[in-house]
């Protein structure tokens, strides 16, 4: 399709179908930096030969993925000198023509009013195959070629992939009469499906998910001050959790489910709080004049992690739920703040200012090393990936806040498709099991 | 409703410039308990009025001539901040006590304090600072003789910018806490 100058920021513009790129243009993801050595792949057009045209492209869907992680490169589909969809049709002379290192086919039948999707992948070098799968059932085209994308990616990289999960993020319009209009969305993990939660002229922010997907939480200005809701992802049913005076803000349940850690500053001052979600009981956490908010779990429950000024700038602290200890996590600079812990909860990500310009950036707790991940300004709220691979956060570009995803290591780099509207506070959600398939 | 108080807040900036008011350049920012101590509960008694509807004045330059309720009417409503503090400029200091001291002469009169933060930085973070900043005013004007039921904070972070633009100029005017009168106007 492209050359992509590797390991450079050239902007390399990869359309996300070819089916719908005519008719969503603005649908594009723009890949801005990769691996500096991406396995070669080629997923071949998946076969199709009854009567109909298919609402997806699947094989173009499972190659912009795997693609989109930053450790393949995908062949065009002009450059293939076959177009096999099952393994007796695969010539791997033709393969190795072209550097292919992997090779994905299949072929797509409908009865019963279900899809089967049958794919193969091979290790072209060693001239076998990897895996056969059959997928039965299907209504979901794009979901299925989502599934799709994990197994392979799982085959290829040992890595669980996150193509089938989702991300939330809050959108900011003008409606006709002027007013900012804030919608809390959700999106496939690759920013296509939007749909709205839900929507108010008051502000929405600080989104999180439950552990088990089922439902978002999030600070709305809906009733004129701050409170803290809790909303079931599928039903939509909304339920408020708190509107004490003051703030109400930044919720976060705890990896059990049981618990939610928030800021509220009713007692005077911005102090962590924890909530009981059965009882409804709250403790408090904190007790220090200066600001204590953004409490994030630690992803074993042990810990807190949040930012303070209590030393005269915001930094990240972690409070022990043990031992009730408090210590500071963040040296580097005068601004550091609304940290995250990697799933194996060795790394540190927060926004962190350096020369007057918000980066993301991560801090490694074993080793005390520290390096900055994105280059553009302006950067916040780092969300993790479930597989601990990227993050995504939100950045302006031409002036407007829009998503970006980088790799943990900081090589991979690329933005969302582009929103109507300022977005903001991107948070990605956990695993959400297999049954969005069908 | 909105547009008159945007009216009201020229008129504010207008008359500011003759008083005196509100310079545009900040000076030395100093802490909030020490600049409330200076000049509780004087010159509070003179209110003969409800308060409910005066009217903006926009003849007179000698604020000695003035009812509470016509200085705090012309007083500056808006108060910037810092980045990352919550001090109270000292230039705010004579529109903060106009409005002290029209509040503590009616006390059925009740302000609410909107705190604000410039984009930059965490949003989180941000909604609290914005709160530091309201608190501020806050006690600037409780120890000016204002009751804590008359006064209300509330904070919307970097959520409402007065200024859409992305850079130093314009995140100094969002950086604020803005006083609106809920009742009692004056």
């Amino acid at each position: 399709m492209l050359i992509r100058c590797l390991g450079s920021v050239v902007a390399v513009l990869v359309s996300l179908s070819l089916m719908t790129s005519v008719a969503l243009a603005e649908l594009v993801i723009e890949i801005t930096s990769g691996e500096d050595n991406p396995s070669q792949l080629a997923v071949v057009p998946f076969g199709w030969h009854q009567t109909g045209f298919l609402s997806e492209d699947v094989g173009q869907i499972i190659s912009n993925n795997l693609e989109r992680s930053g450790l393949f490169q995908s062949l065009s589909r002009e450059n293939m000198l076959s177009r096999p969809e099952r393994s007796k049709e695969v010539y791997f002379r033709d393969w190795r023509l072209v550097g292919t290192e992997y090779l994905v086919v299949g072929n797509i039948t409908r009865k019963a009013g279900a899809y089967s999707i049958s794919y193969e992948v091979f290790n072209v070098g060693a001239a076998k195959g990897l895996g056969v799968w059959t997928l039965d059932g299907v209504q979901d085209l794009r979901s299925a070629a989502h599934h799709i994308s994990d197994v392979i990616y799982q085959k290829l990289t040992n890595l669980e992939g996150v193509f089938s999960t989702q991300i939330m993020y809050v959108t900011v319009r003008k409606n006709r009469s002027g007013k900012d209009v804030y919608r809390l969305q959700l999106s496939d993990a690759d920013g296509f499906r939007e749909k709205t939660i839900t929507q108010s002229t008051e502000p929405l922010l600080s989104p999180t998910w439950s552990p088990d997907g089922k439902e978002v939480a999030y600070v709305s200005f809906q009733n004129g001050r701050s409170g803290i809701y809790i909303q079931n992802r599928i039903t939509g049913k909304q339920q408020q959790l708190t509107q004490f005076k003051g703030i109400n803000g930044a919720p976060d349940w705890s990896p059990d489910g049981q618990y939610m850690a928030m800021t509220l500053s009713k007692d005077g001052n911005p102090e962590i709080y924890i909530m009981d979600l059965t009882t409804r009981k709250l403790k408090r956490m904190t007790n220090h004049y200066a600001i204590d908010t953004e409490p994030r779990w630690s992803p074993d429950g042990k810990s807190i992690i949040f930012t303070s000024n209590r030393g005269g700038s915001p930094q990240i602290y972690r409070l022990s739920l043990l031992t009730g200890k408090i210590v500071r996590l963040t040296f580097e600079g005068k601004y550091n703040a609304r940290g995250e812990l990697t799933p194996d909860g060795k790394d540190l990500v927060m926004v962190h200012r350096r020369r007057g310009l918000f980066h993301i950036g991560i801090k490694n707790l074993e080793q005390d090393s520290f390096a900055i991940l994105t280059t553009t300004e302006l950067d916040e709220s780092p969300s993790i990936a479930p597989n601990g691979s990227m993050l995504i956060y939100a950045t302006s570009f031409e002036g407007r806040g829009v998503l970006g995803a980088v790799s943990i290591n900081g090589k991979v780099n690329y933005r969302l498709p582009a929103r109507k509207g300022e977005v903001r506070e991107p948070v990605w959600s956990p695993f959400l099991g297999k049954h969005s398939i069908k | 409703m909105k547009l008159a108080n945007h009216f009201r807040m020229f008129a504010f900036v207008f008359m500011g410039g003759f008083l005196g008011a509100c310079t545009s350049t900040p000076e030395e920012p100093q802490n909030e308990e020490q600049a409330g101590g200076s000049n509780t509960g004087s010159a509070v008694t003179t209110t003969g009025t409800g308060g409910g509807d005066n009217m903006v004045s926009t003849e007179g330059s000698g604020m000695e001539a003035k009812s509470p309720a016509e200085q705090a009417a012309v007083a500056s409503s808006v108060f910037y901040f810092e980045f990352d503090r919550a001090m109270i400029r000292s230039s705010a200091y004579d529109s903060l006590k106009a409005h002290a001291a029209y509040l503590a002469g009616n006390s059925s009169a009740v302000a609410r304090l909107e705190g604000h933060a410039d984009e930059r930085g965490t949003r989180e973070y941000n909604i609290a600072l914005g709160e530091r900043r309201g608190m501020a005013v806050s006690k600037f004007l409780m120890s000016n003789g204002v009751k804590a039921s008359q006064l209300e904070v509330i904070s919307y972070g970097e959520e409402r910018a007065s200024v859409s633009g992305h850079d130093e100029s314009s995140w100094s005017k969002n950086r604020r806490v803005e006083l609106k009168y809920v009742s009692g106007r004056p």
